[in-house]
Protein backbone atom coordinates (compact mmCIF):
# COMPACT_ATOMS: atom_id res chain seq x y z
CA UNK A 1 0.00 0.00 0.00
CA UNK A 2 1.32 3.53 -1.10
CA UNK A 3 2.75 5.40 1.98
CA UNK A 4 0.78 8.57 1.71
CA UNK A 5 -2.46 6.42 1.44
CA UNK A 6 -1.64 4.41 4.52
CA UNK A 7 -1.24 7.52 6.50
CA UNK A 8 -4.75 9.22 5.59
CA UNK A 9 -6.15 5.98 7.05
CA UNK A 10 -4.25 5.96 9.88
CA UNK A 11 -5.32 9.52 10.43
CA UNK A 12 -8.99 8.31 9.75
CA UNK A 13 -9.06 5.38 11.89
CA UNK A 14 -7.45 7.60 14.76
CA UNK A 15 -10.25 10.02 14.25
CA UNK A 16 -7.95 13.02 13.27
CA UNK A 17 -10.19 13.69 10.20
CA UNK A 18 -13.59 12.65 8.94
CA UNK A 19 -14.21 10.26 6.20
CA UNK A 20 -14.74 13.32 3.83
CA UNK A 21 -11.83 14.70 4.43
CA UNK A 22 -9.84 11.41 3.84
CA UNK A 23 -12.31 10.52 0.68
CA UNK A 24 -11.03 14.28 -0.83
CA UNK A 25 -7.13 13.38 0.47
CA UNK A 26 -7.30 10.33 -1.07
CA UNK A 27 -8.95 11.69 -4.42
CA UNK A 28 -6.06 14.06 -4.53
CA UNK A 29 -3.65 11.21 -4.21
CA UNK A 30 -5.15 9.55 -7.02
CA UNK A 31 -4.79 11.85 -9.24
CA UNK A 32 -1.30 12.64 -8.36
CA UNK A 33 1.28 10.86 -11.38
CA UNK A 34 2.44 7.59 -9.44
CA UNK A 35 6.15 7.36 -9.40
CA UNK A 36 6.34 4.10 -11.47
CA UNK A 37 3.84 6.11 -14.15
CA UNK A 38 6.59 9.57 -14.61
CA UNK A 39 9.20 7.26 -14.58
CA UNK A 40 11.15 8.48 -11.34
CA UNK A 41 11.30 7.93 -7.93
CA UNK A 42 9.18 9.89 -5.11
CA UNK A 43 12.60 11.47 -4.24
CA UNK A 44 13.05 13.28 -7.61
CA UNK A 45 9.19 14.34 -8.13
CA UNK A 46 9.44 17.80 -7.13
CA UNK A 47 7.06 19.20 -4.72
CA UNK A 48 5.38 22.09 -4.17
CA UNK A 49 4.25 23.05 -0.94
CA UNK A 50 1.82 25.65 0.30
CA UNK A 51 3.00 28.34 2.34
CA UNK A 52 0.49 30.19 3.49
CA UNK A 53 -3.25 29.55 4.19
CA UNK A 54 -5.11 32.70 3.09
CA UNK A 55 -8.99 33.36 4.37
CA UNK A 56 -10.97 36.70 2.78
CA UNK A 57 -13.91 37.76 4.05
CA UNK A 58 -15.62 40.76 1.76
CA UNK A 59 -19.62 42.11 3.59
CA UNK A 60 -21.07 44.61 1.88
CA UNK A 61 -22.22 45.76 5.34
CA UNK A 62 -19.74 46.02 8.28
CA UNK A 63 -20.44 45.44 12.12
CA UNK A 64 -21.43 48.50 12.56
CA UNK A 65 -23.46 48.58 9.34
CA UNK A 66 -21.56 52.04 7.84
CA UNK A 67 -20.72 49.87 4.91
CA UNK A 68 -18.86 47.42 2.91
CA UNK A 69 -15.78 46.04 5.16
CA UNK A 70 -12.84 43.67 4.08
CA UNK A 71 -10.55 41.32 6.16
CA UNK A 72 -7.87 39.82 4.54
CA UNK A 73 -5.50 37.49 6.69
CA UNK A 74 -2.61 35.25 5.76
CA UNK A 75 -1.19 32.55 7.65
CA UNK A 76 2.01 31.18 6.97
CA UNK A 77 1.78 27.11 7.31
CA UNK A 78 5.02 27.40 8.95
CA UNK A 79 3.47 28.59 12.16
CA UNK A 80 1.04 25.57 12.24
CA UNK A 81 3.61 23.13 12.35
CA UNK A 82 5.99 25.63 15.14
CA UNK A 83 2.56 24.84 17.01
CA UNK A 84 2.83 21.34 16.78
CA UNK A 85 5.79 21.57 18.09
CA UNK A 86 4.59 23.56 21.08
CA UNK A 87 2.60 20.56 21.84
CA UNK A 88 5.77 18.61 22.55
CA UNK A 89 6.70 20.79 25.78
CA UNK A 90 3.80 20.97 27.42
CA UNK A 91 4.36 19.26 30.86
CA UNK A 92 2.60 15.51 31.11
CA UNK A 93 0.49 16.40 33.88
CA UNK A 94 -1.15 19.17 31.52
CA UNK A 95 -1.06 17.39 28.74
CA UNK A 96 -3.54 14.61 30.42
CA UNK A 97 -5.44 17.39 31.58
CA UNK A 98 -5.71 18.67 28.00
CA UNK A 99 -6.38 15.75 26.70
CA UNK A 100 -9.52 14.87 28.77
CA UNK A 101 -10.61 17.89 28.23
CA UNK A 102 -10.88 17.56 24.09
CA UNK A 103 -12.27 14.01 25.22
CA UNK A 104 -14.95 15.66 27.20
CA UNK A 105 -15.68 17.73 24.26
CA UNK A 106 -15.94 14.81 21.92
CA UNK A 107 -12.65 14.64 20.61
CA UNK A 108 -10.34 11.51 21.07
CA UNK A 109 -7.11 12.94 20.15
CA UNK A 110 -4.00 12.64 21.67
CA UNK A 111 -1.65 15.43 21.71
CA UNK A 112 1.56 13.17 22.33
CA UNK A 113 0.79 11.80 18.69
CA UNK A 114 0.46 14.79 17.33
CA UNK A 115 3.87 15.50 15.65
CA UNK A 116 5.08 17.85 12.60
CA UNK A 117 6.01 14.95 10.55
CA UNK A 118 2.68 14.00 10.27
CA UNK A 119 1.74 17.15 8.78
CA UNK A 120 3.68 17.25 5.80
CA UNK A 121 0.82 15.41 3.96
CA UNK A 122 -1.69 17.08 5.22
CA UNK A 123 -0.08 20.43 4.42
CA UNK A 124 0.91 18.92 1.16
CA UNK A 125 -2.88 18.04 -0.23
CA UNK A 126 -3.88 21.44 1.45
CA UNK A 127 -2.97 22.96 -1.26
CA UNK A 128 -5.85 22.32 -3.39
CA UNK A 129 -8.00 23.22 -0.97
CA UNK A 130 -10.43 26.07 -1.59
CA UNK A 131 -13.56 27.26 0.40
CA UNK A 132 -15.98 29.69 -1.88
CA UNK A 133 -18.83 30.94 0.45
CA UNK A 134 -21.19 33.75 -1.87
CA UNK A 135 -23.92 34.99 0.25
CA UNK A 136 -26.12 38.04 -0.56
CA UNK A 137 -24.47 40.25 1.25
CA UNK A 138 -20.94 38.35 2.13
CA UNK A 139 -18.04 36.31 0.44
CA UNK A 140 -15.84 34.40 2.10
CA UNK A 141 -12.82 32.26 0.85
CA UNK A 142 -10.49 29.86 1.98
CA UNK A 143 -7.42 28.84 -0.01
CA UNK A 144 -3.86 28.13 0.00
CA UNK A 145 -1.10 29.51 -1.56
CA UNK B 1 15.46 33.49 9.50
CA UNK B 2 13.66 35.73 11.99
CA UNK B 3 11.76 38.62 10.75
CA UNK B 4 13.12 41.92 10.51
CA UNK B 5 10.91 44.41 11.36
CA UNK B 6 7.01 44.36 12.15
CA UNK B 7 4.19 46.78 11.00
CA UNK B 8 1.07 48.14 12.88
CA UNK B 9 -1.26 50.70 11.21
CA UNK B 10 -4.79 51.30 12.68
CA UNK B 11 -6.77 53.94 11.68
CA UNK B 12 -9.72 54.63 13.45
CA UNK B 13 -11.85 56.90 11.46
CA UNK B 14 -12.20 59.91 10.80
CA UNK B 15 -9.20 60.89 12.52
CA UNK B 16 -7.01 58.85 14.92
CA UNK B 17 -4.23 56.81 13.07
CA UNK B 18 -1.34 55.31 14.45
CA UNK B 19 1.60 53.70 12.21
CA UNK B 20 3.96 51.86 14.04
CA UNK B 21 6.99 50.50 12.86
CA UNK B 22 8.70 47.96 14.61
CA UNK B 23 12.81 46.98 14.14
CA UNK B 24 12.33 43.64 15.71
CA UNK B 25 16.50 43.31 15.31
CA UNK B 26 16.23 46.54 17.89
CA UNK B 27 13.74 44.95 20.06
CA UNK B 28 15.80 41.92 20.71
CA UNK B 29 19.08 43.82 21.98
CA UNK B 30 17.07 45.98 23.65
CA UNK B 31 15.55 42.91 25.64
CA UNK B 32 18.99 40.71 26.02
CA UNK B 33 19.58 42.07 29.12
CA UNK B 34 16.03 41.01 30.57
CA UNK B 35 16.60 37.71 28.92
CA UNK B 36 20.02 37.12 30.59
CA UNK B 37 18.17 37.89 33.84
CA UNK B 38 15.22 36.39 33.51
CA UNK B 39 17.14 32.59 32.19
CA UNK B 40 17.71 31.15 35.44
CA UNK B 41 14.31 31.88 36.67
CA UNK B 42 13.01 29.90 32.93
CA UNK B 43 15.64 27.38 33.32
CA UNK B 44 14.24 26.75 37.20
CA UNK B 45 10.57 26.83 35.97
CA UNK B 46 11.13 24.54 32.94
CA UNK B 47 12.99 21.82 35.40
CA UNK B 48 9.80 21.84 37.86
CA UNK B 49 7.54 21.73 35.10
CA UNK B 50 9.39 18.76 33.63
CA UNK B 51 10.10 20.43 30.30
CA UNK B 52 13.37 20.57 28.50
CA UNK B 53 14.27 24.15 28.88
CA UNK B 54 16.27 24.09 25.62
CA UNK B 55 13.63 22.42 23.39
CA UNK B 56 10.99 25.36 25.38
CA UNK B 57 13.44 27.89 23.94
CA UNK B 58 13.64 25.92 20.53
CA UNK B 59 9.88 26.20 20.11
CA UNK B 60 9.00 29.40 21.07
CA UNK B 61 11.98 30.93 18.57
CA UNK B 62 10.13 28.85 15.56
CA UNK B 63 7.15 30.37 16.58
CA UNK B 64 8.51 33.42 16.64
CA UNK B 65 10.64 32.97 13.44
CA UNK B 66 7.02 31.31 11.90
CA UNK B 67 5.45 34.44 12.30
CA UNK B 68 7.30 36.25 9.07
CA UNK B 69 4.75 36.46 6.80
CA UNK B 70 1.54 36.58 9.04
CA UNK B 71 -0.41 39.50 7.54
CA UNK B 72 -3.82 40.64 9.21
CA UNK B 73 -5.88 43.00 7.21
CA UNK B 74 -9.15 44.62 8.21
CA UNK B 75 -10.84 47.02 6.42
CA UNK B 76 -14.01 48.24 7.89
CA UNK B 77 -15.57 51.69 7.56
CA UNK B 78 -15.16 52.03 11.00
CA UNK B 79 -11.75 51.05 11.25
CA UNK B 80 -8.81 50.01 9.32
CA UNK B 81 -6.18 47.42 10.77
CA UNK B 82 -3.13 46.49 9.52
CA UNK B 83 -0.81 43.86 10.95
CA UNK B 84 2.33 42.56 8.99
Amino acid sequence: MNENRKRILEMLAAGKINADDAERLLAALDKEPSPAASGGDTESLPRTWPKYLRVMVESEEGHVGQGPSKVNVRVPFQLLRAGVRLTSIIPPHARVKVNDALHQQGIDLDLSELKPENLEDLIYQLKELTVDIDDKSSKVRVFCE
Amino acid sequence: MNPYSAAVATALKPRRRLHLWIPLLLVWVLLVPFILLLAPLVFVACLIAKVDPFQGVAVYWQIFDALRGLRVEVDDPGARIRVH
